[in-house]
């Protein structure tokens, strides 16, 4: 069955009635301004977040005694780094399908969101196995260090890695939280971009 | 591409397609500063895809491929399915409305009414509007021109529709 047209229906004259002013140099110039400063930040912590986890990792590894233990901090190390380099590939991914049709960007974004989610629950991993691996170590070694709570030691052992962690669990849950919502959004815009 | 050339191309697409990036934001977030969030991230989306530009389209066309892509993520993050209100009208009784107020709620109630449909037809009658031809659409879709029609068409039932119903309550 044809579909009916709407007779004489032409919404064309409202719609280019909500015409802003024309825009000057000062706006083109802070958009240019403030789209560097995005894709600086952007590389900030595409470079921040790994090198945080690995500096966590290198501090946890100054207290292993053993090789194997060595050897398996190494390997979480690794781990971060092709996690990471996964990730940013997704993204570059979707970067890409920018200028293409819109079902295959909704889809490079909903495999983003479906990587942003497995890489918090990979970080959660390495934070678990940090804690069980420095807790016992800090419970046995701090009545022996009374009073030295601000020395550098401290800071190396203690306090910068408790930050680290904290800093990378809060980092996780927010990604996690926000890849699933936008994943439950995208998913009904693929279902829609599907229809008619 | 150079930094500079791209810089130079970025700033030539911004003064030139402002107004219709605009309108795609309008299009997407209901709310003035939503608005004006969604244009940033849709200037950054631009001057992340411009090099990946060969002029295979037109230079509209990319544009507003991208500024589209990017109101889908942005409505998806924001999760906003909530429908935009009407500015109140002005409640001192001698200022009578007059037909610039008027045509400001009609293109409000337009803006409503496009938010509103489905993300194909909106899609679709927003490129129109600007513009773009059916085969353009059909490829910033990923669709075939039929099926453009098909979306164009029932958007226009549910805008004439939605636009009827809003002229009805106020009068």
């Amino acid at each position: 069955m044809p579909e009916r047209v709407p007779p004489q229906f032409d919404p064309s004259s409202l719609w280019h009635a909500a015409d802003t002013p024309p825009v000057g140099a000062g706006e083109t110039v802070r958009a240019v301004k403030h789209a560097q400063l995005r894709l600086i930040l952007h590389r900030v912590v595409e470079l921040g977040v790994p090198l945080a986890a690995i500096a966590l990792v290198g501090l946890a590894l100054r207290h292993a005694s053993t090789p194997p233990e060595r050897i398996f901090g190494a390997f979480i190390s690794l781990g971060v780094v092709f996690a990471w380099a996964r990730y940013l590939r997704a993204i570059g991914l979707e970067r890409r399908s920018l200028a293409g049709p819109s079902p295959g960007f909704v889809s490079a974004a909903l495999e983003r969101c479906a990587y942003e989610r497995r890489l918090a629950i990979f970080t959660w991993v390495i934070l678990i196995l940090e804690l069980s691996f420095l807790l016992p170590w800090w419970i046995e070694g701090l009545p022996h260090h009374k009073g030295q709570g601000l020395g550098r030691l401290f800071f190396l052992t203690l306090w910068l890695p408790l930050a680290l962690m904290i800093a990378l669990a809060v980092w996780s849950i927010f990604l996690w939280r926000r890849a699933s919502r936008e994943a439950i959004e995208l998913r009904q815009a693929a279902a829609e971009l599907r229809e008619d | 591409m150079s930094p500079t050339m791209n810089e130079d191309h970025f700033n030539r697409i911004i003064a030139r397609y402002a107004r219709p990036l605009a309108r795609v934001a309008a299009g997407y977030a209901s709310h003035g500063h939503q608005q004006e969030d969604l244009l940033q991230e849709i200037y950054f989306a631009v001057w992340q895809a411009l090099p990946t530009f060969r002029g295979e389209s037109r230079e509209l066309t990319f544009v507003l491929g991208v500024a589209h892509n990017r109101g889908i993520t942005f409505a998806a993050r924001a999760n906003r399915r909530e429908f935009a209100t009407l500015p109140e009208t002005i409640a001192d009784p001698r200022v009578a409305p007059d037909a610039v107020l008027e045509r400001r709620e009609e293109v409000e109630r337009l803006y409503d009414a496009i938010r509103n449909l489905r993300p194909t037809h909106r899609q679709a009658i927003m490129l129109h509007l600007e513009g773009l031809s059916g085969k353009e659409i059909a490829a910033a879709q990923g669709t075939t021109e039929n099926n453009v029609n098909v979306r164009l068409n029932r958007a226009r039932v549910a805008l004439r529709e939605a636009l009827h119903r809003g002229g009805q309550q106020d009068a």
